[in-house]
């Protein structure tokens, strides 16, 4: 049948006189002679025909001399008139004004002896006017199932993606997204349509697309992937997401993938968070005993591997107790953070510092040459420690005793801990504010330089 | 100088600043309608042309959109309208009033701890007001004389202002800016963290209290040429739990000064 609708007088419409245009006649004829239509125009509540074609007469068994003119539900009368009458889908379409369902194609059925000729498809268009061609269409039974059960499918999926608490995003071709789903649209920030095409990829942030590309190129050559990344903030929030895509192969199309994002900004932070509780003294902020243990146990692990050895300096406070007893726990906190805050200066890089109790710190130094190099890392230390402390309005000093031992010498973080422990009580016993190494042996006390 | 007849002179809020008055009671007033505070601002001219100033600044987004004082108190807020209310009792919009680079740093520290509220959990209001007037005391203090440095919370010798405040004028300006607040009858909760600003967060401190540390010590970072960035990014790791770690620092920081030039432009008027 020719793509030009006949109007609504019955007679197809493009033939004014148009240069080059095809004959009326022409189009007449290909409408009269091709697959059932029917024109029909909206007529206040009802439907009324206006032209049949031989095909659509025959089909529907319409044998009025003239029926043109009358409600289409008394040229074409109905025996059990249900909601998949193929008339009442028409009403429905024109009567409710439902102009989304108008130009698509919809199964009904007709009022036929032969069951098998029953099933149809049925399409109006609007022709202008207040005009509208109806088309019919026979379908076999298998295939009217089939693309009723590709459209609900369709129906379904867009429902269901368009409600769903995640982003989803779907390829039409490589990396060319054709759908994005509401939440996408409220994780990002960014209005949906500066999300379709390629433009998704300027919500990413520039630090995290070059492995998201990387991640892309797994995806379209057929392998599942998750991976996590930051979009470009909006409003000053920073946003992590989670992304986990799926490739879709479809037959004579590109390569391409489905992927739903989930804001896990909260959850990170909160992993973040607990990762940092689990590693760090709660008061100062610095290592606690168990992050120590672990980075020792690294250091002796690692040792014979490396050209330099690595030392730890125990440092224990003098006179603290004393700060606590006169100016209450609050000002010997603080002093615990200031002291922290100080030690923490004199590292370098590849330096740890933690607090493992009460004014007991450790300091891990990464690289040592030789004892002569922990101990300048001892001597800086104390000087940190020698300016006043201010706390509850007063000025107050401060000392430490430090004991050190280099890892080389010993075979577990507890031996090496004791050993510097030792050097430690060793500095308390000579009246404090000093350093002791532990290689020097117990007649090996080293008044601080 | 000793403390007591510094705070006592300030506690009356100068006869200028009628208005302002008007304002700290109305914004603590649950029956106070948006339409009594325009009405008491508009009585200022003054007062008038801040808040729409600061309303059209580019901070907020609406750059010469806002043309009633209606519109620019529901763009500020309350606690905003509050902050300068405080500013103008104060007088520190009169030429010379405030030390050099007073403004820079409130507006920087209002603009952090906006920005790092919710890592905290803390009001985004509350910390922006805070931010704003922590160092009132310090321009206060200005005022009886001039003072020789800003308070900062990592100078090279953190007690040196300190002491010198309390030499000059017999108070600390934290003490002397939360004593003049609380006359001004501004919430008591507020009053006691700018008394403490210069005091470290204990684990067990309060979101508003850490987000306020936490905003003076980007605002170090944005301000200040040479930080002591190590302290600094080992003190906003400990203050959030990890949260805001060195790689988040740096985006944050240059944000915070982007964001705080265009606050400064509309408190300057």
């Amino acid at each position: 049948m020719s793509e030009h609708p006949p109007t609504a007088t019955g007679h197809p419409r493009g033939g004014d006189a148009v240069p080059g245009a095809v004959d009326p006649a022409v189009l007449s004829v290909a409408a009269e002679t091709g697959p059932p239509t029917l024109a029909v125009r909206r007529d206040g509540d009802g439907v009324r025909l206006t032209w049949a074609n031989e095909a659509a007469r025959t089909l529907l068994e319409i044998t009025a001399a003239d029926p043109l003119g009358y409600a289409l539900a008394t040229v074409v009368p109905v025996r059990q008139p249900g909601p998949a009458d193929w008339t009442t889908v028409v009403s429905e379409i024109l009567g409710h004004r439902q102009s989304a369902r108008l130009g698509l194609w919809h199964s009904a059925c007709v009022d036929h002896p032969d069951p098998s000729r029953a099933g149809v498809q049925v399409r109006v268009a609007d022709a202008g006017g207040g005009a509208f061609v109806v088309s019919l269409r026979a379908v076999e039974d298998d295939q009217r199932v089939a693309e009723e059960a590709a459209r609900e499918s369709e129906h379904r999926f867009h429902a269901l993606a368009e409600h769903a608490p995640v982003g989803i995003l779907v390829s039409e071709s490589g990396v060319r997204l054709g759908f994005v789903n509401s939440r996408f649209v409220d994780i990002t920030g960014v209005e949906r349509r500066s999300l379709l095409g390629t433009q998704w990829l300027t919500a990413i942030h520039p630090e995290d697309l070059p492995g998201l590309l990387d991640t892309l190129d797994t995806v379209l050559a057929g392998v599942a992937a998750e991976t996590r990344l930051r979009l470009v903030p909006v409003a000053d929030t920073q946003r992590w997401v989670e992304l986990r895509l799926a490739p879709v192969q479809t037959p004579r199309r590109a390569a391409g993938f489905i992927a739903t994002v989930e804001d896990i900004s909260a959850r990170r932070a909160w992993e973040t968070q607990l990762a940092y509780q689990a590693g760090h003294d709660a008061l100062t902020g610095l290592a606690n005993r168990r992050a120590l243990v672990e980075a020792l146990s690294v250091a002796l692990t690692s040792r014979r591997l490396r050209a330099r050895d690595a030392a730890v300096l125990f440092c224990d406070l003098d006179g603290f107790k004393q700060i606590n007893d006169s100016l209450g726990h609050e000002a010997g906190d603080r002093v615990l953070i200031e002291v922290a805050q100080r030690l923490a200066g004199t590292a370098r890089d590849h330096d740890l510092v933690a607090r493992i109790a009460g004014d007991e710190f450790v300091v891990v130094l990464g690289e040592v040459a030789s004892h002569a190099d922990a101990e300048a890392a001892a001597t800086r230390q104390l000087d940190a420690l020698a300016q006043p402390f201010l706390v509850a309005g007063e000025a107050v000093r401060l000392s430490a005793s430090i004991g050190i031992a280099l890892v080389g010498e010993y075979e577990t973080p507890t031996l090496l801990l004791q050993a510097a422990d030792r050097g430690m009580y060793q500095a308390k016993r000579q009246g404090g504010g000093r350093f002791v190494s532990d290689a020097a042996g117990a007649d090996g006390q080293e008044p601080r330089p | 100088m000793t403390a007591t007849p510094f705070v006592v002179g300030r506690r009356a809020v100068p006869a200028r600043a009628g208005a302002a008055t008007r304002v700290f009671l109305l914004v603590d007033d649950p029956d106070a309608r948006v339409a009594d505070l325009v009405q008491a601002i508009g009585s200022d001219p003054a007062f008038t042309s801040r808040v729409l100033a600061l309303a059209n600044s580019a901070y907020y987004g609406l750059s010469g959109r806002v043309g009633t004082l209606p519109y620019a108190v529901s763009v500020l807020g309350f606690q905003t309208i509050r902050a300068l209310a405080v500013s103008i009792a104060a007088g520190l919009d009169r030429p010379g009033a405030v030390p050099p680079g007073f403004w820079e740093q409130a507006a920087t520290a209002a603009t952090a701890a906006t920005v790092v509220a919710p890592v905290f959990g803390a009001d985004a209001h509350d910390a922006f007001c805070l931010g704003l007037l922590h160092t009132l005391g310090a321009a206060l203090l200005h005022q009886q004389h001039p003072l020789p440095r800003l308070c900062l919370p990592l100078p090279e010798d953190p007690d040196e202002l300190h002491r010198h405040e309390r030499e000059l004028y017999g108070v600390g300006h934290a003490e002397a800016g939360a004593a003049v607040l609380a006359s001004w009858s501004f919430p008591a909760r507020l009053c006691e963290l700018i008394r403490c600003h210069h005091e470290v967060p204990l684990p067990d401190a309060a979101p508003l209290s850490r987000t306020l540390h936490a905003a003076r010590t980007l605002a170090d970072l944005a301000l200040l040429p040479d930080p002591g960035t190590g302290r600094a990014h080992g003190t906003l790791q400990r203050l959030s739990e990890g949260r805001l770690t060195d790689l988040e620092v740096g985006p944050l920081v240059v944000r915070v000064r982007d964001r705080s030039a265009a606050l400064l432009d509309g408190l300057r008027g």
